[in-house]
């Protein structure tokens, strides 16, 4: 199964840098020669240069290198913070260069070694979660097949060729989950029991998860893993694991996301920043009325409340359509037509997930950025696997399938093209 | 980091032969047998003013592409974007030209915290590209090897079942 899996990722990766290669040279956006020579880069004209390493030097993968290549922890301007600093720290320490083009491969290499990794991990995790008893095994082992496959043929493929942090994040968010499902039970009718053999499972869950968060923000949603854990046994007066699973892993994530969100930040820049700073809840404290990732958002890329709701922006809501709508499926599949409750807490991550990217984010991002919820690969898997979907013309949520399955298949190349034009959407 | 404008210079516009003189116009893109041109501008950070490119042997009742990109390295806003007409024998910025004249505008300011120091340099490139058809004719190239793709993948689609692929 790996040798399938490890042969799919080969040659899907093959044919995207392959795109990447052939894609024109003369990118839109001409401001990759400025950032070599910034970074004193030597030989940008050289051919392998010219072809495919500076093509992956698009959007926000100039951050992730001047992080990758600089010498100080902490970056220079607070915006900087938004591009995963410990990704780019993570590059350094195995890239040991100042060399621009070998950080560069390092970091590439890094990122397709993360998102290999992911696909294995999320084959494993998927048949954790859906082969619970041996009846249903080789049923669990379909799904793991075809959603390690479906995950592979991410939205987010193109991306994925460059520097960016998402592998981390989802090879990490992955590890948190299966860790959390191999530390917890579901007991009949519809609950949960954490074993307290596996203590040390699920505390690290709380550890994957909070470093997932330091690298992408949006993982803080996963933290909704613990609070789903704390209702279900505080409601059936299992107090003692109440305190020692979910409230003690959840509190542990959210200090290290107060600390990456609001200390951090605090300490490297108030009070003489000013603006932030002044927004400041309780004296002494470095708890403000947003945190600092929302903050930077909102300063410099016009991020917040229904800010992109604008008429110029409708293709964008068009790109993002075929995932919002999968998405939004999948948790009704999951919920309604055939409920799971191992999957319930990642239900509620996916829910707030939309709500987060339709009403504050740039909504094309959520093809690049849903990456890490595998909620609706299994939607997509298990369609795909029922009989129904086997006849000539499918309806209802087979037609959404299908459909979702033939966008990818355009949407993926044209992604990777235009990523390696520095065309947007970004 | 782009922005860009276009403009579409007037049919009445009077056409300079192209073996005239250059204006002493220091900054300046010149399209002189070409449909596209760039030049790598730099600007220092803190002096707040307008910059000035004219632009060289435009074709009247053309449409035009301005670029400006900038690396996302260097934390800066472009704003106030414009262009226009400096008539023959007038006076501007200290330069004066026998022929009317094209110029773009734009200001470069400081969008961070801490701010850039004053006087650090900044490198932008500003391209000027012609446009056929409403588009500009250094994207052809890529909607061409789009057009190609797409019509692959539709080609490949029709022959092989995507969805029964996966499942297999």
């Amino acid at each position: 199964m790996i040798l399938g899996i490890t042969l799919t990722f080969i040659v899907s990766r093959l044919i995207l840098y392959g795109l990447i290669f052939v894609a024109p040279t003369g990118q839109f956006d001409t401001s990759t020669e400025l950032t070599l020579k910034k970074l004193q880069a030597l030989g940008t004209d050289d051919y392998w240069n010219v072809h495919l390493w500076n093509k992956l030097l698009s959007w926000d993968a100039v951050f992730f290198l001047k992080g990758m290549t600089s010498k100080g922890k902490i970056p220079r301007f607070e915006h900087e913070l938004a591009f995963s600093t410990l990704w780019s720290s993570m590059v350094k320490y195995f890239a040991k260069t100042d060399d621009v083009y070998q950080t560069l491969k390092v970091a590439v290499l890094l990122e397709n070694i993360l998102f290999y990794s992911s696909s294995v991990v999320l084959y494993y995790l998927t048949r954790a979660i859906f082969s619970e008893n041996n009846k249903k095994q080789y049923y669990g082992k379909r799904l793991a097949k075809i959603s390690t496959n479906l995950f592979i043929f991410t939205s987010a493929s193109g991306f994925l060729t460059g520097i960016y942090s998402e592998p981390l994040s989802f090879a990490l968010t992955f590890v948190g989950i299966l860790l959390h499902e191999k530390s917890t039970s579901t007991t009949i009718p519809n609950g949960i029991d954490c074993n307290w053999s596996r203590w040390p499972f699920y505390f690290l869950s709380a550890i994957f998860f909070a470093v997932a968060t330091i690298n992408r923000a949006n993982c803080v949603l996963l933290g909704i893993y613990y609070i789903v854990d704390l209702l279900q046994l505080v409601s059936h007066r299992r107090m003692l694991k109440a305190l020692f699973f979910p409230l003690l892993a959840g509190t542990t994530m959210l200090i290290v996301c107060l600390y990456q969100h609001y200390s951090l930040p605090y300490q490297a820049f108030c009070p003489q920043r000013g603006e932030w700073c002044t927004t400041q809840m309780f004296d002494g404290l470095p708890f403000t009325k947003t945190n600092f990732y929302g903050f930077i958002q909102s300063r410099y890329w016009n991020c917040g409340f229904l800010r992109y709701w604008t008429l110029n922006n409708i293709p964008n809501f068009l790109i993002a359509m075929p995932n919002f709508v999968v998405m939004f499926y999948s948790t009704i599949y999951f919920t309604r037509i055939y409920p799971s409750f191992r999957v319930r807490p990642l239900v509620f991550v996916t829910q707030a997930f939309l709500i987060m990217i339709a009403l504050f984010a740039h909504v094309q991002i959520i093809n690049r950025v849903s990456s890490f919820i595998p909620l609706h690969l299994w939607y997509l898997a298990d369609r795909l696997l029922r009989n129904s979907f086997r006849e000539q013309h499918p309806v209802g949520d087979d037609k959404i399938v299908k459909g979702y399955i033939y966008w990818l298949a355009f949407w993926i190349p044209i992604q990777t093209v235009l990523f390696a034009c520095f065309l947007p959407p970004a | 980091n782009t922005e860009s404008f276009f403009l579409r210079v007037p049919k009445e516009f009077p056409v300079r032969s192209i073996d005239q003189k250059d204006s002493q116009f220091s900054s300046k893109i010149s399209l002189k047998h070409s449909n596209n041109a760039k030049i790598t501008y730099e600007t220092e950070i803190g002096l707040h003013r307008l910059e000035f490119i004219e632009l060289q042997h435009l074709q009247v009742d053309e449409t035009y592409q301005i670029k400006i990109c900038w690396s996302a390295l260097d934390p800066v806003s472009i704003g106030e974007m414009d262009w226009f007409i400096v008539p023959h024998s007038t006076s501007f910025e200290g330069t004066i030209s026998e022929d009317a004249r094209i110029f773009i505008q734009f200001a470069v300011t400081n969008n961070s915290y801490p701010l850039m120091e004053a006087g650090t340099v900044v490198p932008i490139n500003v391209s000027v590209i012609n446009c056929k058809l409403g588009i500009p004719v250094d994207l052809y190239e890529v909607i061409v090897y789009i057009a190609i793709i797409m019509a692959s993948v539709g080609f490949v689609s029709k022959k092989i079942n995507l969805c029964g692929m996966i499942r297999r």
